[in-house]
């Protein structure tokens, strides 16, 4: 990769990345990403942790993006002895308060890829909100080596 | 004749050698049998502080057919000769597969052992969804992660015959919109650890973590030996 090319993808994640607050819908999501996936899997998923800073709840009604046909947002959970997965139709963001999409748990079902996607890659997704307000989010696409699961995360 | 000298000699030497290699020879096999004793009482116990539920009867596989990603033949004799573990899921899974498969690449590392060493093991991800996952989809998918890794599928009625014995469960839920290509398949998460006699031997129960499985199995290998 060209030093400009590689200034030009640092500038992108830097600005469109990092953390994307909307202040008029008041959801901030922060640690938007995507584990890069074989490329011959067609779905992929997304991850991230999305604040609610205002005072009334926010529910998420759709998703969408330009490099899938379709989006979903899923739940992973232990039942009958299988991990089941069940389709959120909608997704609600209580007032003051976050949820956290990551692996094994809720996720973004990114369903039948478009397009090559590679490690250092930023997906774009579409958020629309009940509020009639639509949120533009990054995934920016990363191998995991030390997968989430792994680590215990200390909540202050 | 002087040159009878060294003859008797040697007769007399061969007669002190023989009982002495007799006797180390005794003592060998003493020592390698009472390994295999050793060896064998292990063989109905279970090795202490796991995180893997061991099984103390190990349950011998038998009778499925099905397919590697080279389209050859994968059946109980495949499992036999090296410890294995088997993971089910498919490729079209977004959460739950890659992550576990990639918790395995990450204890592939930490092996001790490489390719072709006694005690090397080798990662089996069955595809429960043979109508997409082809045997080349699965190739691809499954060495993504690890060249040494192998993808198997094979009839829905032969993947069940190897479930059904060890407790695996899936299920498809029902195909929703347009597409009929489109549909989540169930399954369950743990790990399955067969022996180099093609014995189911233990299960790991999620979430998976690739130091606790790598620990956990070096114990079990080196409890009932390769």
């Amino acid at each position: 990769m060209s030093l400009i090319k590689l200034l030009n993808r640092l500038l992108f994640v830097f600005l469109f990345s990092t953390c994307t607050v909307h202040a008029a819908e008041s959801l901030k999501v922060i640690n938007a990403w995507s584990p890069e996936a074989p490329p011959v899997a067609k779905v992929m998923a997304g991850y991230m942790t999305i604040d609610n800073l205002s005072n009334k709840d926010i529910k998420i009604l759709s998703a969408k993006s330009n490099s899938f046909k379709r989006v979903e947002i899923h739940l992973t959970e232990m039942k009958d002895g299988m991990m089941r997965m069940t389709k959120q139709e909608n997704l609600t963001i209580k007032a003051n308060s976050h949820i956290e999409l990551k692996q094994g748990g809720l996720h973004m079902m990114l369903m039948d890829k478009l397009e090559p996607i590679k490690s250092g890659s930023i997906i774009p997704v579409t958020l629309t909100l009940d509020n009639g307000k639509t949120i533009n989010i990054n995934l920016v696409v990363k191998v995991n080596n030390e997968p989430e699961v792994m680590h215990h995360h200390h909540h202050h | 004749m002087p040159s009878e000298k060294p003859s008797k000699k040697k007769n007399f030497s061969q007669n002190v050698i023989l009982p002495v290699s007799l006797g180390i020879l005794s003592l060998v096999a003493g020592l390698w049998l009472s390994q295999q004793i050793l060896i064998n009482n292990n063989d109905a116990q279970v090795p202490k502080n796991l995180d893997a539920t061991v099984l103390p009867n190990a349950r011998l596989l038998v009778e499925f057919n099905l397919l590697d990603q080279n389209q050859k033949t994968f059946s109980p004799a495949q499992l036999k000769g090296q410890w294995s573990f088997l993971f089910f899921g498919f490729t079209n899974c977004p959460d739950v597969c890659p992550t576990t498969l990639k918790v395995m690449q990450s204890m592939w590392k930490t092996l001790p052992t490489k390719i072709g060493d006694k005690g090397h093991p080798k990662l089996y991800f069955v595809s429960v969804d043979p109508q997409r996952d082809k045997p080349e989809i699965l190739k691809n998918y499954v060495q993504y992660f690890n060249p040494e890794f192998n993808g198997i599928t094979g009839k829905l009625n032969e993947i069940d015959k190897l479930t059904n014995q060890i407790g695996i469960l899936y299920g498809f839920d029902e195909k929703d919109g347009d597409n009929d290509k489109e549909y989540i398949v169930n399954h369950s998460s743990q790990l399955i650890l067969v022996d180099p006699k093609g014995r189911m031997r233990a299960v790991i129960s999620p979430p998976h973590d690739a130091k606790t499985i790598a620990s956990n199995f070096q114990t079990i290998r080196t409890f009932y030996g390769d």
